[in-house]
C-alpha cells in the first residue's frame, strides 16, 4: 500500500523528534481527525495538481493547510508517501519504504 | 423506448408481459416511497441548518464549487442567512406539497447548494449524492395528488419511471464502485502487488484505518488476527455492488439486495467507522420497500436469478429464476 501521510515536525516551541503523525494528535488537529478521509483526499489532489500545475498545487496547499493545520500557534509540518505493507506496519511498525515530498511552515492565525 | 424495452428483455429472464391492474399496486406502495423520502429531505435539512451556521462560523479555506459561485459574491455567512430560512420552509413545504414541481424543484436546489457548500473545503465527499440525484428524479413526478394519480394511467407510468429512474441510479452508483474496486483489484493482480483479490484485503484495509484513526472499532481486531474470515466478505462486497445494476431487472432479488447493502454499510461502520447513514435509508426505502418486489418468492428461485451465478444453477442443474411481471 502506497499512501500520502502527514508529519508533524513543530508546533509553536514544542519540537516532535520524531516526527508525529497528524492523527497521533488529535488534541490539536480535530478537525483532520473527524475528516481524516477529506484531508487525505486532500492531500492527493494537492500531489496531482502540483505535477500539472505548480500554481494550483499551492492554492491547493494553502487550502488544505487553512482547513486542517492552522492553528494559535506556527505548525512545521511535512509530506511523505510511505510504501508499507498495512499488517506488517500494524504488528510491528516496519514500512518499506519513505520518501518525502515537501516541508512546509503554516503561519498561526491572526 | 424501444432501445430500453430490448435491453429490459436482454437483462430480465423472461419476456414481461404488461399486466394493467398490478401497476396500481406499484403505484401505490411507490407513492408511499415519495411521502418518505421528502419526510427524511424534512430530516435532512435539520442536520443542514446546523451544519451551515457552524461552517458560517468559520469560513477560512472555503473554495466554493461551481454551484455555490455565487456565495463568494456575498460571502458565507449571508448564504447561510439565505439558505437556512429557504431549508426550513422548503422541508415542510416538501412534506405536504410534494405534489407541487416548485416545491420539489426547491428541494433538489436546495439540496444541491448544501452538497456544494459542504464539498468547497478541498476534498469531495459522497455522502449526499444518492439523496441529491433521487430528488433529480423526483422533481419529474406527477404533480397530483395521490388520488387523481392513482385514477390516470399516465400518471401512474409517470410516477413509476421516476421512482424506477432513482432506483436504477442507485443501482448504478454500487455498480460503477464495484467496478473500480474490480478493476484497480485486477491491475494489482497484474503487477504482483496485494490489492482487492487478496485473501488479506479486508484486514489490510482494517490495519491500514486502524493506524490512521487509532481507534479501535470492536469487531476489528478480529478479523486482523484471522485475516481469512474477511476474505469471502470482501469478494461479496465486490460482486453485490458490481452486479448491482442488473437487479433492477430482476424485481425478486430487489429486497435481499437492499438488505445485502444495507449489511454492506453497517460493516463498514462496525470495522472502519465510515458511516453512510442516508445510503441506508435510501437502501431500505427503494429496493426492502420496492414496488416490484412479488411477495414470496422461493429460495431457489431467488438463488437461481442471481447474475452470473445463477447462470450455473440454470443452464446446469435446470434451476427456474423468479417470474419476472410487470
Amino acid at each position: 500500500m502506497i499512501r500520502l501521510e502527514f508529519e508533524i515536525l513543530r508546533i509553536g516551541d514544542e519540537v516532535f523528534e520524531p516526527p508525529a503523525n497528524i492523527f497521533d494528535l488529535p488534541e490539536y488537529f480535530a478537525t483532520a481527525q473527524r475528516r481524516d478521509v477529506s484531508l487525505i483526499k486532500a492531500g492527493r489532489a494537492v500531489l496531482a495538481a502540483r505535477g500539472r500545475d505548480p500554481e494550483r498545487g499551492e492554492v491547493r496547499r494553502r487550502n488544505l493547510e487553512e482547513h486542517y493545520l492552522r492553528l494559535d500557534q506556527p505548525v512545521h509540518y511535512r509530506m511523505v508517501i510511505v510504501k508499507f505493507d498495512p499488517l506488517v506496519r500494524f504488528k510491528t511498525g516496519q514500512v518499506f519504504d519513505r520518501v518525502e515530498v515537501s516541508t512546509h511552515l503554516v503561519e498561526p492565525r491572526q | 423506448m424501444p432501445l430500453f424495452k430490448a435491453l429490459g428483455n436482454a437483462l430480465s429472464l423472461e419476456k414481461p408481459r404488461p399486466r394493467w391492474h398490478a401497476h396500481r399496486d406499484y403505484a401505490r406502495k411507490a407513492l408511499i416511497i415519495v411521502q418518505c423520502f421528502y419526510v427524511i429531505v424534512l430530516l435532512q435539512f435539520v442536520d443542514f441548518v446546523s451544519s451551515l451556521q457552524r461552517m458560517a462560523a468559520a469560513p477560512e479555506g472555503f473554495q466554493p464549487l461551481w454551484p455555490v459561485l455565487w456565495v463568494d459574491l456575498v460571502g458565507l455567512e449571508v448564504a447561510a442567512k439565505i439558505l437556512i430560512p429557504a431549508m426550513i420552509a422548503t422541508g415542510m413545504a416538501a412534506v405536504i406539497m410534494w405534489h407541487c414541481f416548485w416545491v420539489r424543484l426547491a428541494s433538489s436546489i436546495l439540496i444541491l447548494q448544501y452538497t456544494a457548500i459542504s464539498n468547497s473545503w478541498g476534498a469531495m465527499n459522497h455522502g449526499y449524492h444518492e439523496l441529491f440525484w433521487i430528488s433529480v428524479c423526483f422533481i419529474f413526478l406527477p404533480n397530483a395528488r395521490n388520488q387523481k394519480i392513482i385514477s390516470s394511467r399516465v400518471a401512474i407510468i409517470q410516477l413509476l419511471t421516476c421512482v424506477s429512474a432513482a432506483m436504477l441510479l442507485i443501482l448504478l452508483f454500487y455498480t460503477m464502485s464495484g467496478a473500480y474496486k474490480v478493476i484497480d483489484a485486477l491491475q494489482m493482480l497484474l503487477a504482483g502487488e496485494k490489492g482487492g483479490f487478496s485473501p488479506h484485503a479486508m484486514a489490510d484495509t482494517l490495519a491500514w484505518r486502524l493506524m490512521e484513526t487509532k481507534n479501535t472499532p470492536i469487531f476489528a481486531d478480529f478479523i486482523i488476527e484471522n485475516p481469512l474470515i474477511g476474505w469471502p466478505m470482501f469478494f461479496w462486497i465486490y460482486y453485490a455492488e458490481l452486479v448491482a445494476i442488473v437487479i433492477f431487472f430482476r424485481p425478486a432479488l430487489h429486497r435481499a439486495w437492499g438488505i445485502g447493502l444495507i449489511i454492506f454499510h453497517f460493516g463498514t461502520i462496525v470495522f472502519i467507522e465510515i458511516a453512510f447513514p442516508l445510503h441506508i435509508v435510501f437502501n431500505a426505502l427503494l429496493f426492502m420497500m420496492s414496488p416490484y418486489h412479488p411477495g414470496r418468492v422461493h429460495s431457489k428461485e431467488m438463488v437461481a436469478s442471481l447474475p452470473i451465478l445463477g447462470i450455473v444453477l440454470r443452464r446446469g442443474l435446470g434451476w427456474h429464476a423468479a417470474p419476472v411481471k410487470t
